[in-house]
């Protein structure tokens, strides 16, 4: 419990990872910092977004909180359990599921895989049987159960990754970008799944690139860059308290940009985003529109992804 | 003891998939028609049951470097070492049940090299003491599962320690008596031979396939398991400090 008194599953003060360039048993090459002073809560049963380009220290996070990695200093702690001294009581209660390729044994069974991590997760034989069972059917692969995981396609191999971080029941699970390879359906079902999940008084903690799946499933996310938390507020509500620009969407190709106050726009099929420095603008440009005949047109707040941008910057290539 | 018959049931699962994991088989033919033709070319039928020997340990330190060994950096590789240390069941036991199901093919070089030996020149060895040979067989496979344990943890350490290994190989191969009974080599070399099992192994094959009585049968398997045990309580102390350390400098996983 945090000092607001709300039930916390994640708990994370000052955390700090750093690693060190080179080979050998102790490399002494240059000093990288993954993660620096991250100080972070997620509320039991939330779905929490960690949000950040590559190499901000997201996946570093969630193996920390797993118990994979050792941090440098700071601590975290799981379900109340600190992940470096308590770890036998933190793991039988968190999930992971990594995005990916690897992970997964290609010359087994998405059952044989399930009854193999069953075991490793304590699970008595009559039990895993049913639960692979259980899952298999849940995650669509009920048919392919006896095939071999290597003839999957890269969206099944990512419900056999699903399907194992499941397969202890529980209470947190980690998604390190679990929809990468997924096509739209195959997103769309996991999107669903995690709303089951939290129905069923789980807490998630989800790393991805997809602005939009994070504004879809997460309650909370929180802007992580070089390590450290920039941001921690509601999708809707970081982009409220941003004081990022305000848009004005219409079906139009009328030529606003005389007006003050407009600072970007840009047509995508057929529809016209204006980019406004505030409220007052964006009125302007409305009734611009407006006057002009143009009907379906509305303000929009600032997307998840203007508030990435916005924060993270636009640095294209560049980790 | 659920650990470790699940790791074992997952790897017989695997090797029945991936057949180049049994590539050392094809490697016994060769050796038993180069030294079973060098004894029957100088008529020394005294030989043969040396000839009969090397292959089959050869074949047994084959499956422990060639696969055995691999199972710990193959896990890195396929990035499930990390899932399976996030999992609250220990990895030991499911890592050893692995290397164990590995040894137990290790026993296949026998056959095959008997079958050889009978189909390609006509000769089988006696064994006059079965017992003694088979309790030394088994000895040496559990001895060589406590020896691939301590492999696989040393590759886990060190990315160089694939080349020492196979550097290694031929090494152990004439230290041990494998090939050429031990007093037959250079008097200094000889001590180093009692460290490695396989000296022993060999030694009391060789006295078990002969008419004289075996000396010191009880002793002499005890060495044996002995030096296995060693070599698995080292391997488990290694492997914990090398997870321990995969976890402090962040090598896990490769990138």
């Amino acid at each position: 419990m945090n000092h607001r008194g709300v039930t916390v599953s994640v708990h994370v003060r000052n955390l700090t990872r750093t690693y060190r360039k080179g080979k050998g048993w102790r490399p002494k090459g240059e000093e990288v910092t993954a993660l620096d002073g991250l100080t972070l809560d997620v509320p039991t049963n939330e779905v929490h977004g960690l949000l950040g380009p590559n190499g901000a220290g997201k996946t570093t996070l969630c193996k920390i909180l797993s118990t994979i990695l050792l941090p440098t200093s700071g601590t975290a702690e799981v379900l109340g359990h600190d992940v470096v001294a308590e770890t036998d009581k933190v793991r039988p209660h968190i999930g992971i599921v990594f995005g990916g390729e690897r992970g997964l044994y290609g010359k087994l069974t998405a059952r044989q895989t399930l009854r193999y991590w069953a075991a490793l997760y304590k699970l008595p034989d009559a039990r895993a049987e049913v639960r692979a069972g259980e899952l298999l059917g849940r995650l669509g692969l009920a048919d392919k159960a006896d095939d071999l995981v290597e003839t999957y396609s890269r969206g099944m191999k990512q419900r056999v990754h699903l399907a194992r971080g499941l397969i202890g029941d529980p209470k947190l699970i980690l998604f390190d970008e679990p929809t990468t390879g997924m096509d739209p359906v195959a997103a769309r079902d996991f999107r669903k799944l995690i709303a089951e999940l939290r129905d069923e008084g789980r807490t998630i903690l989800i790393t991805t690139h997809d602005m939009d799946e994070a504004e879809e499933v997460c309650d909370r996310v929180t802007l992580i860059d070089k390590g450290r938390v920039l941001a921690t507020e509601s999708p809707r509500g970081l982009a409220e308290m941003s004081g990022l620009h305000r848009w004005v969407e219409a079906e139009t190709a009328l030529d606003v940009t005389g007006i003050p106050g407009v600072v970007d726009t840009e047509t995508r099929n057929g529809l016209l985003r204006v980019k406004t420095t505030d409220d007052r603008s964006a009125r302007a440009v409305l009734d611009f529109l407006l006057d002009n005949g143009v009907r379906s047109v509305h303000a929009v707040p600032p997307r998840l992804e203007d508030v990435y941008l916005d924060l993270i910057g636009r640095r294209g290539m560049e980790i | 003891m659920r650990l470790f018959l699940s790791g074992a049931r997952t790897q017989f699962w695997l090797m029945g998939r991936q057949p180049d994991d049994l590539l050392t088989l094809c490697t016994i033919p060769f050796t038993v028609v180069m030294l079973l033709s060098i004894v029957m070319h100088a008529a020394r039928p005294d030989l043969v049951a040396n000839a009969f020997l090397a292959p089959t340990l050869i074949g047994l330190w084959g499956f422990s470097t060639g696969l055995a060994a691999e199972v710990l950096v193959g896990e890195r590789w396929n990035a499930t070492l990390q899932l399976g240390m996030a999992a609250p069941g220990a990895v030991h036991p499911v890592y050893l049940g692995r290397i164990s199901a590995v040894m137990v093919l290790g026993v296949v070089p026998l056959g095959e090299t008997w079958l050889l030996g009978k189909l390609l020149f006509g000769v089988t060895p006696p064994v006059h003491h079965p017992w003694v040979f088979w309790a030394a067989m088994a000895a040496s496979v559990f001895a060589m599962t406590g020896t691939s344990l301590l492999l696989a943890a040393s590759m886990l350490l060190s990315k160089q320690a694939h080349h020492y290994l196979n550097f290694l190989s031929f090494p152990i191969y004439l230290l041990s008596g494998v090939m050429v009974p031990v007093q037959y080599l250079p008097e200094f070399l000889q001590p180093l031979s009692h460290v490695i099992f396989l000296s022993s192994s060999a030694d009391l094959m060789r006295d078990s396939m002969a008419a004289g009585p075996v000396s010191g049968t009880g002793w002499r398997l005890l060495a044996i398991v002995g030096l296995g045990v060693a070599a698995l309580v080292g391997g488990r102390v290694l492997v914990a400090l090398a997870l321990r350390r995969a976890r402090e400098v962040g090598t896990v996983t490769y990138a």
